[in-house]
């Protein structure tokens, strides 16, 4: 079970950088509905190796925090993808049920 | 008792040798210092236990057991690095509950009084040293890689922060390397000097004069 501060810590470390490029690939899935996950998928793929990229230059210090409890290198990436899929999949998931109207019909 | 012990240590940048055959052990209850100029390969040395760092050649052993990545077993082992580990925008109290504190050791330090709830980027670098230290001192790992724990402390927080140090060190194995060589040489119970790839244990003071470490008197 993670606690609420490693949430936190994972949060603002990485999903919230995640979020951003979720936001992008956006347009893609309004636009082209369930076959704009593709484009989608590809803008995800591209945001994550950035985000490693950045961690890796700029926020590698901090990531001793996570491997002071016991943490590996591949444990921290199956933990930032999984958290990203979950929140990504709701978001794209609520999207497509808007642009369905299947849910918010008067929007 | 518990003993973590690492040999054959083999580290070369760019064709030069920092590390050549290392052997080192440290058991719980003991306290171990490295002492050696900038550069000699001790912070390497830490990292390489540790497990973020590979060298050419090395094994790490915790109870007789080898690992590859020591640091992911489940914490048994914590580093602190010289540049610091704890984002800033955690609150002192955050950092209590992730590494579990049993005791709360900052009622001893005036500088980290009544500041459970203040971020860590508001405190200043010697205070946000101290709680780290203090992070792992008091967290659940049987052993510990201090690197530079006293940098940025006032002399006054050093001579507090080594019996806390000391008190650990009863229910774990610490090895720490910093500059503060009088400090160092107080508080551990075994001292190497880390100079030209290799580990050579000071039993004299007037050694490390005699090896260049420190000036003549």
């Amino acid at each position: 079970m993670i606690s609420p501060v490693l949430r936190r810590i994972i949060w603002r470390e990485f999903l919230v950088y995640a979020l951003i490029f979720t936001l992008i690939s956006l347009p893609y899935v309004w636009i082209s509905g369930a076959t704009g996950l593709i484009y989608a998928f590809w803008v995800k793929i591209t945001g994550f190796a950035a985000i490693m990229i950045y961690i890796l230059l700029w926020r590698m210090k901090y990531m001793y925090l996570f491997f002071n409890l016991g943490y590996g290198r591949r444990q921290l990436i199956a933990l930032f993808l999984a958290a990203d899929i979950v929140l990504s999949g709701l978001i794209y998931l609520v999207i497509l049920l808007i642009r369905n109207q299947l849910i918010l019909p008067g929007l | 008792m518990n003993i973590l012990e690492t040999d054959s240590i083999q580290l070369a940048f760019n064709g030069q040798t920092i590390l050549n055959n290392v052997y080192l052990s440290c058991r719980t209850g003991e306290i171990v210092g490295l002492v050696g100029r900038n550069g000699s390969g001790k912070s390497s040395l830490m990292k390489l236990i540790f497990g973020t760092l590979r060298g050419d050649a090395q094994s790490v052993r915790i109870n007789k057991k080898y690992y590859s990545h020591a640091y992911r077993q489940g914490a048994r082992l914590m580093y602190l690095p010289q540049d610091g580990f704890l984002p800033g925008y955690l609150r002192v109290a955050d950092v209590r509950k992730l590494f579990k504190w049993k005791e709360d050791p900052c009622d001893d330090f005036e500088e980290l009084n009544d500041l459970g709830n203040t971020n860590i980027s508001d405190l200043s670098g010697g205070q946000k040293k101290l709680l780290e230290v203090l992070a792992l001192l008091y967290g659940q790992a049987e052993f510990l890689l201090l690197d530079e724990p006293f940098s940025f402390l006032a002399p006054v927080t050093v001579e507090k922060l080594t019996p806390h140090i000391i008190y650990q060190s009863g229910k774990k194995g610490i090895l720490l390397t910093d500059h503060m060589y009088r400090t160092v040489l107080d508080t551990c119970h075994r001292i190497y000097l880390v100079q030209t790839g290799v580990l050579r244990e000071i039993k004299d003071t007037r050694v490390l004069i005699d090896m260049g470490y420190l000036p003549e008197e």
